[in-house]
């Protein structure tokens, strides 16, 4: 993937920057959004990280710049500000996900990874398919194999959420923004129960595991 | 200060009295204006009626009964030390003219007026004496006229009244200086004990209040008030104290937890299986401080109540039950119930985030606090003034002595603070309902927790 990243804290930007190039990802960093709007014009990135407060503009701001110009790369906006009208206000600038600082890299990087493997259509489509295990939006039907798989509403939502971010890293968090639609984080194992329940009725009939935890960091739906 | 305080009094108590003095003089010159005037147009009213009687009966009578009326023989008229003898007796002289040779009464060379019929003049002779005057033709070449000093008891009265200002000019600014003087001392002593109070407790605020001793209402008002702001600024006060002890406690532990963790690192930094159980615990403990901040800072922005601009209609029930199917497993995992009952249909006015995040800190404290095989509730009904949220627990409960303080932030009924929290769960839950206007009480003589939350419809 190539990432342009716009943040003005240095020590953020080289743990944003490090991480990702640990992970095999190109980084172009700017501290300036002016900069950052003309790269952004000039090259084709695969998604931006914006840091809501900068110094010369509203990283807001240069996010409307952006997307009046017509440019549709997919955008991360960085904020300390967690509440949900500024996460509302950040959308509806035109950015595609919303993170608050502090954050963990691996939070970081599902989303970018999310972000960028998302199709268009996929929201839309009415068959979820990945690997043996399969999803009727319309009917909300699961089957793993031939076998038919009754889930309970949160499970079927994690489950399709999983699906749409197939073999990808997703957080707790992204599944309690989307499932739950949650802009705090409960104490409470109200994730992990879920999982591990929608797991019982998914995994454990067939002795092999599709949905993986990665300890500490989130869910990943394999294909195998 | 003292010599300021007295030298303050003493002239607002000269400026209070010099207003006094200058109203009741002017009020009493102004009146006795007014009795002076109206006694001499009474003088001049009877003056008038004389001379109409007099000029009546000489068209009736003739001349003679017109001089009897001024008691006068016919022709009789007087030298000059008669009539001045008779001017000073009676105090007035009458003068009939034939043309200008004097036919009746004397003249003492006053000035006449030989017009038909002259207005009531009034002049001051040389004894500051007020003198009416008033001349009438009777016939063509006839002239009666009469001059009369103002009469003498009006004149005693006039001085006795001059006497009476003069004196009352003298005295009258005494009484209202001395007045004033003694309410501004009470007032003075009254506020000067009330900042001494005041400076007591600028130095202890939790042991001192102000009281008056005065019957002056605003004063009372004054001194309540007062006492009221240094209530609330105590519980302040007290707040941001354990805040402080809150936040640095809250802190400390996870903190020196890491630097052990750090420590043990360096020990291990050899052992790759230890060096990354290390790593995951010293995670989970900065998770904990950032999950502490990310409380403290949800707070302040539910507290600063922008939320309520995004407020909507929202079916409490239906997020009720969502919430509720979520939970139950989560209760069922913890080996405990969760029974619900709630009345389908039922809405209010707020923000749903928030509310969800009311009823999850709710059903958390009532997981973490109950003991194994505990049953907890929810309840939705509508209330006669809104709707009524419960959620209670058959747990331990908690202790009398704690219950004012639940939703203080950072207090914790555990003061080991051993428990997993981080004591702003229930100042989130009591921050949510004071924007939704709800409001929320700890059912008393229950043996657990059993929450009502009053939230209004409209």
């Amino acid at each position: 993937m190539k990432i342009l990243l716009v943040e003005d804290d240095h020590e953020t930007a080289e743990f944003i920057c490090n991480g990702l190039k640990q992970a095999g990802e190109s980084v172009d960093h700017t501290q300036c959004p002016k900069d950052a709007i003309i790269k952004a014009s000039t090259t084709s990135f695969d998604a931006i990280i914006f840091d809501r407060l900068l110094p010369s503009m509203d990283g807001l701001d240069a996010v409307k710049i952006l997307r009046a110009s017509n440019i549709l790369t997919p955008i991360i906006m960085l904020t300390a500000l967690s509440d949900t009208a500024a996460r509302v206000e950040g959308l509806e600038a035109g950015a595609d996900d919303y993170l608050v600082k502090p954050f963990a890299f691996v939070e970081l990087h599902a989303r970018l990874k999310a972000l960028y493997r998302r199709k268009p259509a996929a929201q839309t489509v009415n068959e979820l398919q990945v690997g043996c295990v399969k999803l009727l939006r319309t009917s909300r039907q699961v089957f793993r194999g031939e076998s038919e798989i009754e889930l309970m509403p949160k499970e079927y939502q994690i489950l399709e959420f999983l699906m749409l971010h197939p073999n990808q890293l997703v957080t707790k968090t992204m599944l309690l923004e989307h499932v739950w639609g949650f802009s705090f984080d409960p104490k409470t194992s109200l994730v992990q129960t879920h999982v591990s329940r929608l797991r019982n009725k998914l995994d454990k009939p067939f002795n092999s595991e599709v949905i993986k935890t990665i300890r500490g960091s989130g869910y990943l739906l394999s294909e195998q | 200060m003292k010599t300021n305080t007295q030298k303050y009094h003493f002239v607002l108590a000269l400026k209070f009295s010099f207003l006094c003095w200058v109203l009741t003089c002017g009020l009493a010159l102004l009146v006795s204006h007014f009795v002076s005037q109206s006694e001499q147009s009474r003088q001049q009213t009877e003056m008038l009626e004389l001379i109409e009687e007099a000029v009546e009966l000489y068209h009736s009578d003739g001349l003679e009964s017109l001089v009897e009326v001024f008691e006068l023989a016919e022709n009789e008229t007087w030298t000059k030390e008669e009539a001045q003898e008779h001017w000073q007796e009676e105090g007035w002289l009458m003068a009939l003219y034939q043309k200008d040779v004097i036919i009746a009464g004397g003249d003492l060379g006053f000035e006449r007026a030989n017009t038909s019929k002259s207005q009531p003049q009034t002049e001051i002779d040389e004894e500051t004496q007020l003198i009416f005057y008033q001349a009438q033709q009777i016939n063509d070449g006839l002239y009666l006229h009469l001059w009369q000093r103002l009469d003498h008891d009006v004149v005693i009265a006039q001085n006795a009244r001059t006497q009476f200002i003069v004196w009352l000019a003298i005295f009258c600014w005494l009484p209202p200086l001395l007045i004033f003087v003694y309410f501004r001392q009470m007032q003075g002593n009254t506020i000067t004990k009330l900042s001494q109070q005041l400076s007591l407790v600028a130095k202890a605020p939790e042991l001192h209040r102000t009281v008056a001793k005065s019957d002056d209402p605003q004063l009372l008002q004054l001194c309540s008030v007062i006492n009221t702001m240094l209530d609330e600024i105590t519980k302040l006060h007290h707040n941001i104290k354990t805040m402080s002890v809150g936040v640095a406690h809250d802190l400390k532990t996870p903190l020196t937890r890491v630097a052990n963790r750090l420590q043990s690192m360096e020990q291990d930094i050899d052992d790759p299986v230890q060096l990354a159980v290390h790593l995951e615990k010293a995670c989970e403990e900065l998770e904990k401080i950032i999950s502490t901040f990310n409380n403290l800072i949800r707070l302040n922005s539910i507290e600063s109540g922008k939320y309520q601009q995004g407020f909507k209609q929202i079916d409490l029930s239906t997020l009720l039950l969502d919430l509720t199917d979520s939970f139950t497993p989560v209760f069922e995992d913890a080996e405990k119930t969760l029974s619900v009952s709630i009345l389908p249909n039922i809405s209010c006015y707020g923000d749903a985030d928030l509310l969800a995040q009311l009823v999850c800190n709710l059903l958390e404290n009532a997981l973490e606090y109950t003991n194994p095989r505990a049953s907890v509730w929810i309840r939705l009904q509508s209330h006669s003034s809104g709707v009524l949220l419960q959620i209670g627990d058959n747990g331990p409960g908690i202790a009398t002595s704690d219950q004012a303080h639940i939703f203080e932030r950072f207090y914790r009924a555990d003061t080991s603070r051993s428990s997993s929290g981080n004591g702003l769960g229930l100042s989130i839950v009591k921050a949510i309902c004071d924007i939704h206007e709800a409001r929320i009480y700890l059912l008393e003589g229950q043996p657990g927790a059993v929450f009502n939350i009053e939230v209004p419809t409209h």
